[in-house]
């Protein structure tokens, strides 16, 4: 019983933090200010902010 | 009597550490932040990069709560795994200047915004003395009472900050300029400037460690309450700053000292900022409540080792509490805040916190080499995520130490002070 509390402790403990180190790549993706100024640049499209309404400076 | 009633479950162990991270930072801190990175996806991705760390710290607690299920948490890793002198100065310095002194602090905030909503014909010093004698009392009656009392402000708490998100999302989007970026090194930098206030803002779980002497299931409890409450936080933190960029904008969040107040104004007019200071009023009493239930309980540990005056150890029958510690502590806030010297005393021991989570992490590297094959709780990245934990603790102490010499100097003087008082009281118990 207990060694099955401590695998399930495991799975859920590994779970979470793969799931925090997901989620910080995909924000870091995200940073689109970063990503869309490069692609800005390649597309000449303005870039697509899923955040805000904006307009160019 | 040199033990406590084991009292507390897994929904206590959460709102602790929750209770121990959530003061009044998150009210103000962001537009810190703000200034630092103009771009809001720069923004929320430095929040959750902050809670990911603060994520790690919880794992390695967690793995330290399962390896040492023991009275004082923290106190008792660093006495297990170093040396009790350095426990001590832990415990001291926790006594003297970081938990009173924060303490205070937080009280005369308390102070401030409930005198804003209620008008009383006393000042704040007055309203502050009051809230930590009254949870003094409460925390005296027994540590289901400390701790029903915390879990009330949590709920009340949590409750308040996810009424300031829904405001936020309801309202019309800022329309702001695209904000210039900085380049390369400078990015890098600004980004290391965000994460500290980030780091101190999301400190305050390590406090759940403490009661480990009262959880009915420590390895089960305090592990799990541990990452829950610290993902709860990451959660509300993320969606309040997503909330005050959503109204206010980066360039709006950084113009602001005060921003829950701005953006609930500008959502809800004068009203807004009245909730905003009831908001705040129940975040910052909530927090010192946690700090009254949570602290004293290392108090008494030193005093259980005998390196304390032993009256500490005192625990009524019926209360099952350490009324003496807890007595203790809130007379030494009372006295800090009547004084007026808070500031002053906890910008010299502001990076020693950081000085103690690093020895704490690095403590685990020791059990394990150690016990190599007690795994039961690990933390998942050993030793990579460990010493990742580490190293940011270090940069922090770094950084401060460069920044605020002198600060720090007083500050590593006041560590020093323990060392006298360790020798007084481990000559009287041999």
């Amino acid at each position: 019983m207990k060694r099955v509390m401590q695998s399930d402790y495991r799975r859920w403990a590994s779970g979470i933090w793969t799931t925090a180190l997901l989620v910080c790549a995909c924000v870091a993706i995200v940073m689109s200010d970063a990503v869309s100024y490069r692609l800005d640049s390649l597309t000449g499209c303005v870039p697509v902010n899923i955040f805000w309404s904006r307009k160019r400076a | 009597m040199t033990h406590l009633a084991r009292r507390l479950g897994l929904f206590d162990a959460v709102m602790i550490v929750m209770g121990g991270i959530i003061g009044s930072g998150i009210f103000i801190n962001p537009y810190l932040v703000a200034r630092q990175l103009p771009a809001p996806a720069w923004i929320l991705g430095a929040w959750a990069v902050g809670g990911t760390v603060a994520l790690a710290g919880a794992f390695i607690w967690a793995e330290l709560a399962a390896r040492k299920p023991e009275l004082g948490g923290q106190y008792a890793y660093l006495r297990e795994a170093y040396h009790p002198i350095i426990a001590f100065i832990y415990g001291w310095t926790l006594l003297l200047v970081i938990q009173t002194g924060g303490m205070a602090a937080v009280a005369i905030t308390f102070a401030r915004y409930f005198r804003s909503i209620a008008s009383l014909p006393v000042g704040d010093t007055a309203v502050a003395v009051l809230a930590l004698a009254l949870l003094t009392a409460i925390n005296c009656l027994g540590v289901r009472e400390g701790s029903l009392t915390q879990n009330i402000f949590m709920t009340l708490k949590i409750a308040a900050i996810s009424g300031i998100v829904a405001c936020g999302f309801l309202h019309k989007a800022a329309v702001v300029s695209h904000p210039a970026m900085a380049e390369g090194g400078n990015l890098l930098r600004a980004l290391g400037a965000a994460l500290t206030p980030i780091a101190f803002s999301y400190g305050g779980w390590q406090t759940a460690s403490f009661m480990s002497g009262e959880l009915r299931n420590v390895k089960r409890d305090l592990t799990r309450g541990l990452v829950i409450g610290v993902l709860g936080v990451i959660a509300l933190y993320v969606a309040v700053n997503f909330a005050y960029l959503h109204v206010l904008g980066a360039a709006g969040l950084g113009n602001t000292t005060t921003p829950a107040s701005t953006m609930m104004q500008q959502v809800l007019g004068d009203r807004g900022a009245s909730l905003t200071a009831v908001a705040i009023s129940l975040s910052t009493f909530g927090f010192l409540s946690q700090g009254m239930l949570t602290a004293p309980r290392v108090y008494f540990a030193m005093a259980a080792d005998g390196l304390f005056f032993r009256g500490l150890t005192w625990v009524p029958e019926r209360t099952q509490a350490p009324v003496a510690a807890i007595a203790l502590q809130g007379l030494l806030a009372i006295v800090i805040a009547i004084s007026g010297r808070y500031e002053q005393i906890l910008s010299y021991v502001t990076s020693s916190d950081f000085l103690f989570f690093g020895l704490t992490a690095g403590a685990l590297f020791v059990f394990r080499r150690r016990q190599p094959t007690a795994l039961s709780h690990p933390v998942p990245g050993h030793p990579w995520t460990t010493a990742m934990f580490v190293c940011a603790c270090a940069l922090i102490v770094l950084g401060t130490v460069v920044n605020y010499p002198l600060e720090s100097l007083t500050g590593w003087g006041i560590l020093a002070s323990g060392v006298p008082a360790y020798i007084f009281w481990s000559r009287k118990r041999a």
